[in-house]
């Protein structure tokens, strides 16, 4: 994008070409602040519902004056060939009954009224997400959205209604309203989508943003450590990232695999601190899987999968902003690896003492069997990973107390494949 | 509600498509020389409202779609 941004930055200027992009991505915040960032002087447009249809990124298109495409992803390398075979040349206008091949007008959907169509699941799918791109995740219907974007996916079982459920799911839990299952709710969404169109990279992609190092295909959000500190030297307030980045986010499977911290003390050893039974933080996690396996076309370490842990303080309760980091200490099943034994919250930040802190690893154990188990007991489905988590958390009356929650996570197993084998699971 | 309103809801209502007539979009609607383009409004990225590809006729376009990442 920043190549064709450059190319064309004088073509733009005189008015003979106009750039106009749309981004995919569940946050648009990150795209915004990649906007500031590179300097893009155009109008970007966000669909995480994936209404333009797209199953894969980038995809350029030249429009001529009566929205006809002319040209397909063009060669930034040819560029002299863009402008005199499509910028240059005066195209006829399409035969009169040409139609439009579908659409999405987001202020039309918004009005669209269930109850008076003939397809009233469709129609209040389609009125829930145009709400909920209007709204975000801060929309005051966001829970009934939700509720209809799982009926219509529940209803017609197609991966593009489940795949939009999920982005529901996880737009709820970046907001407000979350709770604790929208996580893991949207993942297994986006996973039942992939394992429908394995071909869907956009889908894919949605997953691997909070899958395992080793399913990435490159980093996916490293960048904007660098974009907020170059914004910051022009001068410049960088566009605020609403959401974290979790580790996964700015994970990259060329880098190094993290130093094993084998030799980490737990936080609790003896067991003492007191526990909290989710009176005063709730805990939340999910487990992200390598997309591998919801085909058969590679193999992976068995049980890959990036596990997001989530504290989230309840009612008037507060983190205590100048004790120790939360932290979460991880029991590993017999077999398994993990990126980190002890895994430490990031820091509240100022004015935000009652938002979530999360954090995330990875963990795996052996690889998948190449072929079906030689008798005998089946491989297991399933394995339970417990963890705890301790931290210091302040009450409505001012008190500031250090607790101890116990979680278990399930973290599920694909079954062994033979060759050949090309079951969804 | 007041005649205004009611008319004026009635009104908006009569503008959207019937959802009868939705078309899941392909990647071939954006690939495919010599296609019209998909009808396609969409939030921008900023917040600051919305933006509707309809709004580009008469110029020449180069639409990206791509990702950050």
């Amino acid at each position: 994008m920043p190549v064709w941004h450059e190319l064309t930055r004088d073509v733009a200027a005189d008015g003979d070409l106009t750039l106009v992009g749309i981004v995919q991505e569940q946050h648009p915040d990150r795209t915004a602040l990649f906007q500031q960032w590179r300097e893009f002087d155009f109008p970007i447009l966000w669909d995480p519902f994936g209404f333009a249809g797209l199953d894969v990124v980038p995809i350029l298109s030249g429009i001529d004056e009566h929205g006809v495409v002319r040209v397909v992803r063009p060669n930034p390398r040819a560029f002299e060939s863009f402008m005199a075979e499509f910028v240059e040349q005066e195209f006829d206008a399409p035969a009169a009954d040409v139609e439009a091949p579908g659409a999405f007008r987001v202020n039309e959907a918004v009005r669209l009224e269930p109850s008076a169509s003939g397809d009233a699941a469709v129609a209040a799918g389609r009125r829930s997400a145009a709400r909920l791109l209007l709204g975000g995740p801060a929309s005051p219907t966001i829970d009934a959205d939700v509720a209809a974007l799982e009926a219509l996916a529940a209803a017609t079982g197609a991966p593009t209604d489940r795949f939009r459920a999920g982005v529901a799911r996880r737009m709820r839990y970046d907001g407000p309203s979350a709770r604790a299952e929208d996580f893991q709710v949207a993942v297994d969404a986006w996973r039942g989508a992939l394992a429908a169109r394995p071909d869907q990279y956009i889908w894919r992609r949605r997953i691997q943003q909070w899958g395992p190092r080793l399913d990435k295909p490159y980093a996916f959000y490293d960048w904007v450590e660098t974009a907020q500190r170059e914004v910051a030297a022009r001068g410049a307030t960088p566009v605020q990232v609403l959401v974290p980045l979790s580790g996964s986010e700015v994970a990259d499977k060329s880098r190094a695999v993290p130093t094993s911290d084998a030799d980490a003390a737990p936080p609790d050893p003896t067991g003492g601190v007191t526990r909290d039974a989710g009176v005063h933080v709730r805990v939340e996690t999910a487990v992200a899987r390598h997309t591998a396996d919801v085909d058969s076309r590679s193999r992976t370490p068995r049980g890959s999968c990036r596990v997001h842990v989530t504290l989230r303080p309840r009612a008037a309760a507060r983190w205590e902003p100048e004790a120790d980091p939360a932290q979460l200490w991880i029991e590993l099943p017999d077999g398994w690896s993990a990126t980190t034994r002890l895994a430490t919250f990031s820091a509240p930040r100022k004015g935000h003492e009652a938002a979530p802190l999360t954090v995330d690893f990875g963990a795996s154990t052996g690889p998948i069997p190449l072929g079906p188990p030689d008798g005998g007991t089946p491989p297991p489905t399933e394995a339970t990973l417990r963890a705890y988590a301790v931290y210091s958390v302040c009450l409505e009356d001012g008190t500031c107390v250090f607790r101890r929650q116990d979680l278990e996570i399930v973290l599920p197993l694909p079954a062994p494949k033979g060759p050949g084998d090309d079951d969804d699971r | 509600m007041g005649p205004a309103i009611c008319a004026l809801l009635t009104a908006l209502q009569a503008t959207a498509p019937p959802p009868s007539d939705v078309t899941e979009l392909q990647t071939a609607a954006w690939t495919t020389v010599g296609a019209r383009i998909p009808d396609l409004e969409l939030p921008l990225i900023d917040g600051s409202g919305t933006f509707d590809l309809a709004s580009l006729r008469g110029k020449k376009v180069l639409l990206v779609q791509f990702a950050s990442w």
